[in-house]
């Protein structure tokens, strides 16, 4: 009998299974992956690390000093794995292609998935050359293999950026990045080391409306966009098409016993201890909402570790929470349920982007400059100081 | 004369009001030191990481990541990754090895 089984080895399952190792004896991380680390192995450019380690990392980099750490404790890795079946029966009853195991509690460390062609509908042609940003990032830099020679991009996430950059340090031509809304979706930092530096057009308000080709992509329609219209449309001749619209969280354990979700995060809804509406069954990472960067996603996941342990000996306190209202201005915070007894760490976002946010969240504010959606807000709420529980942008 | 840039050392992006005034560069808006060097060097001689995939002895669909480990040039990073493209590496390498020293800085393995 485990004390905390963690599903998902990415950076936030490793942080979560090294923290709670620290209360508790048997701990394991089941990964599907024959290898630790998550999505960071394949990003190989620098901008990991910097609040967590103090120290600008590469993606394989940030993964190793943890799964370092993890080697060196006595953490079960069940690599190569993949979780058939969970039920939640006192204790959770973990099905594994390898066995049965069980465990008192549950950390879901699950991270996310692109969004494809298909979940934002773009018409036309199905040939190849139409591939998410993350498999184009997976053939260049972790195969070798330059995926497209004139190269369209559709939406302006920071997985899209950073491809487009090494396509245009590869040799291929990126001739824009579309982004639907009036503002990009990755951070600054992306849009001025990515696109600027290449001279790589970013072309806002635009869409992608078709794609045509026999066998291979041969054009795409670019469309702009004003106030709900299309003003302009015209034909660019290109190879390959790279679908950079977002991430979804990957909960589909979770959903599918029971767990109450948030559809503004996409991931559980969980109160501060990071537990969600099932017992011993924690969140944490990109599966539990969708992190800038991975120093964010780890931080969780020692929040989720801690918990879980401190749950599996029966010792996590039995708080009253109340769940935060979302009023205006803001897109969702997590977590989403809040005791006001202890200080939390709130994490959210606004709904449009504004030059000064004064932001208040029961009796604490907070003015923010320059926000915009794609920002990741983290706003500390003290003890004593959750009031109303209402979320607003004044 | 006056400029504006966005600082990329971290995700928070700060603007940063630049101005070289007799020969002085003064820095407004940055909310860290490393804000300040950022402009300052972006206004003399801008400097980038740089990072690139290299193919391994024997591996055919597998390639190693390197890295510089302070910033080079940025007007050199293409010419850099060309160059690194046509070496390979040898299969005893390691994460953390030194493969190449240019300017003065290391590059090294971070993942093979
Ligand atoms: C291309 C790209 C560039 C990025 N750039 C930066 C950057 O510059 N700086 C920065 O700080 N952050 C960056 N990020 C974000 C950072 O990588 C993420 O925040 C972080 O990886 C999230 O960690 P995670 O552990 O939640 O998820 P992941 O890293 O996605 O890990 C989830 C793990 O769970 C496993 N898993 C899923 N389902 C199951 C199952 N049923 N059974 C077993 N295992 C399962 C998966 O195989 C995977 O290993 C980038 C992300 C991407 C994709």
């Amino acid at each position: 009998m485990y004390d905390v089984v963690v599903i998902g080895g990415g950076p936030a399952g490793m942080a979560a299974a090294l923290k709670a190792k620290e209360f508790v004896d048997m701990v394991a991380i089941v990964e599907r992956n024959e290898y630790l680390g998550g999505i960071l192995p394949q990003c190989i450019h620098n901008g990991f690390g910097l609040q967590y380690f103090k120290e600008d990392l590469t993606g394989p980099e940030f993964a190793n000093h943890l799964v370092e750490k993890v080697k060196n404790e006595d953490i079960d890795l069940l690599l190569g794995e993949h979780v058939d079946a969970l039920k939640n029966a006192g204790n959770f009853k973990i099905q594994l292609i390898g066995g049965k195991i069980e465990s008192k509690s549950v950390i879901f460390a699950t991270g996310a998935k692109e969004k494809t062609r298909y979940m934002i509908n773009i018409p036309g042609d199905r040939p190849s050359g139409v591939m998410t940003a993350g498999t184009a990032q997976t053939f260049l830099d972790m195969h070798g293999y330059l995926p497209g020679k004139k190269v369209v991009i559709l939406g302006s996430g920071d997985i899209g950026l950073i491809t487009a950059r090494r396509l245009a340090m590869e040799d291929a031509e990126v001739l824009g990045v579309y982004e639907i809304l009036p503002y990009p979706s990755g951070l600054t930092r992306n849009i001025v080391q990515c696109l600027q530096d290449y001279d790589i057009p970013l072309f806002l308000n635009h869409t992608i409306l078709e794609i045509k080709g026999k066998k291979r992509v041969e054009k795409v329609l670019v469309g702009e966009i004003k106030d709900g219209k299309l003003v302009r449309k015209e034909w660019v001749d290109c190879d390959t098409v790279i679908i950079a619209a977002g991430l979804v969280p990957n909960n589909k354990l979770l959903i599918k016993m029971g767990a109450e979700m948030d559809p503004k995060t996409g991931g559980p809804v969980v109160n501060e201890y990071l537990e969600t509406s099932i017992k011993g069954a924690f969140s944490c990472g990109n599966s539990l909402v969708i992190n800038d960067i991975v120093d964010y996603a780890v931080i969780q996941g020692e929040i989720a570790g801690r918990n879980a342990a401190l749950y599996s000996k029966g010792k996590l306190g039995d708080r009253k929470f109340k769940r935060i209202e979302v009023g205006r201005g803001i897109k969702f915070v997590m977590p989403q349920m809040v005791s006001g007894e202890e200080d939390v760490e709130l994490i959210m976002r606004v709904s449009e982007p504004m030059d000064t946010a004064k932001i208040r969240v029961g009796d604490e504010r907070k003015t923010l400059r320059f926000v915009n959606p794609s920002t990741m807000i983290s706003f500390k709420l003290k003890s004593g100081k959750l009031g109303d529980a209402k979320a607003e942008v004044l | 004369m006056k400029t504006t840039l966005r600082c990329i050392y971290c995700p928070t992006g700060c603007t940063l009001d630049v101005e070289i005034k007799d020969g002085r560069i003064i820095v407004k808006g940055d909310r860290c030191t490393k804000g300040c060097e950022y402009a300052r060097q972006e206004v003399i001689d801008p400097k980038r990481i740089f990072f690139t995939v290299m193919r391994v002895e024997g591996e055919e669909y597998k390639v190693a990541a390197v890295r510089s480990v302070a910033p080079l040039p940025k007007t050199e990073i293409k010419k850099l990754n060309e160059k690194f493209a046509k070496k390979h590496l040898n299969k005893n390498t390691k994460v953390g090895d030194k493969i190449a020293n240019i300017h003065g800085v290391d590059i090294i393995v971070t993942r093979i």
